[in-house]
């Protein structure tokens, strides 16, 4: 479940990073600090998930 | 914009693998351009892009809801508590036993899984588990 988690998660994340980057916000933009400060937080679950798997592949 | 434009479409179209090249290529056009016509692309852009990003977003927040549970290890729902290994996705219990999913599919549907068996998390997207016994159709 974690290893389908994390694709969809990193798929879904490579678009929403890439698509940011082409809407260009200003700084100031309230809607995109918002989705930005999500893609964020995105990118450390997924870093969680990386961790917990890189631990089941050790045990 | 029709410079904007053209890079859209390029992207739209474009394979997985070529997007990030594009998207590097326009990051580096619209420093070019005046703060006039930056703010034309960026208006164009965002109008095209921001409900497919927030889409992507709400679909983000379902996974990372379903992430945070499965890093605890358990879930409760309807009172109770189903731990992940014992209870698994369809596509871990074919994983780990070496069925296809449309097989275990047929045997839920046919109930050799039994019912109480089989759980169905409408809140996560009706995710569905199943708990990881050996189930043999008769």
């Amino acid at each position: 479940m974690l290893q389908d988690l994390k694709l969809h998660m990193h798929q879904q994340l490579k678009v929403m990073e890439r698509e940011i980057l082409l809407s260009d916000p200003r700084d100031d933009d309230e809607v995109y600090s918002f989705l930005i400060k999500k893609a964020i937080n995105h990118r450390d679950i997924l870093k969680k998930i990386e961790a917990r798997l890189s631990e089941l592949d050790n045990n | 914009m029709e410079q904007a434009k053209q890079y859209l479409e390029r992207y739209q179209r474009a394979k997985e693998e070529e997007k990030d090249a594009i998207v590097t290529e326009y990051r580096v056009f619209i420093e070019t351009l005046s703060a006039e016509d930056r703010q034309s692309a960026r208006t164009f852009m965002q109008t095209h892009l921001r409900p497919r990003i927030e889409e992507v977003a709400e679909t983000l927040d379902l996974l990372g809801q379903k992430a945070a549970l499965v890093l605890k290890g358990k879930i409760t729902y309807e009172g109770q508590e189903y731990v992940f290994g014992d209870w698994v996705t369809i596509a871990d219990y074919c994983r780990l036993h070496n069925f296809k999913p449309a097989r275990v599919q047929n045997w839920i549907d046919r109930q050799i899984v039994p019912q109480q068996n089989v759980v169905i998390i409408q809140e996560l997207n009706n995710l569905k588990l199943l708990k990881n016994v050996s189930y043999r159709p008769r």
